[in-house]
């Protein structure tokens, strides 16, 4: 029983990850004007069950 | 970007920052997301904007000023927006204002070759050091789908200066640091039998 019972935990723990969501991947300013500098904040969530590690943004 | 370890149910935000600088037209730029989720490996975030030249006089709509810049001694201004299409706009803020900034449209729709205006006020306290904000706008019953304005809170903290060449140096006897060069050095000398 016991062991039947770790095994399962073994494969509870397989199953469970950070899953990465983001909410508004794709923004459009519209029109904007030169020099000048424009931002825009885009919220980035872990809607999994474990947790999500290691999240970099690059360039490009 | 804020945190790169969320646990399950915790959010982040990142920024993207882009300076128009002299584009002309439209732009794009896009940014990858990595992180532990395997399944994610394509994630990205990314933007568009299409930038406008002061002297283009064939825009729709014509902005002045271009940009809000507040400082301690401007914390209220107000932007006029002429309508230079055929139809009818009103202007909605949907992204990018901030709790101390308060907006107020004055004219809500603007008819053709009319202006409108906006009041801006930053009823904040003004940071240490700049921050910098865009407000985005949809805008109804124009082929413009959404104008964007940049926002500047001027910090308090006084900018550092570039550095600059400084002039030889005038020592009180009139001689200049130049002068000291030019002199050669005595050799120390060692009392005898030492």
């Amino acid at each position: 029983m016991l062991v039947f019972l770790s095994l399962m935990a073994m494969v509870a723990s397989a199953f469970a990850s950070g899953r990465l969501k983001i909410a508004q991947a794709d923004w459009d300013f519209g029109i904007v004007p030169q020099q000048s500098t424009i931002s825009h904040e885009y919220w980035i969530s872990n809607v999994g069950t474990d947790t999500l590690r290691n999240i970099i943004v690059k360039p490009g | 970007m804020q945190k790169n370890v969320l646990a399950p149910g915790e959010s982040t935000v990142v920024e993207l920052i882009f300076n128009t600088g002299i584009y002309k037209g439209k732009v794009g730029k896009s940014a990858r997301v990595l992180s532990s989720d395997s399944s994610a490996t394509a994630s990205a975030i990314s933007f568009s904007a299409n930038v406008f030249a002061s002297a283009d006089t064939a825009a729709r709509i014509w902005l002045d000023p271009e940009r809000i810049e507040f400082d301690q001694k401007t914390k209220k201004i107000s932007l006029e927006l002429a309508n230079r299409g055929r139809e009818v706009i009103s202007l909605e803020p949907i992204a990018g204002v901030l709790k101390e900034l308060k907006l107020k449209i004055k004219d809500h729709n603007i008819a053709p070759d009319k202006t409108g205006k906006i009041e801006f006020e930053w009823k904040g306290e003004f940071p240490q050091n700049d921050l910098k904000k865009t407000i985005t706008f949809a805008v109804h019953g124009s082929n413009i789908d959404r104008l964007s304005i940049p926002v500047v809170v001027k910090g308090t903290s006084p900018q550092p200066q570039p550095a600059r060449a400084t002039s030889p140096t005038v020592k009180p006897d009139g001689t200049t640091l130049k002068d000291a060069i030019k002199q050669p050095s005595k050799p120390p000398t060692t009392p005898a039998g030492k």
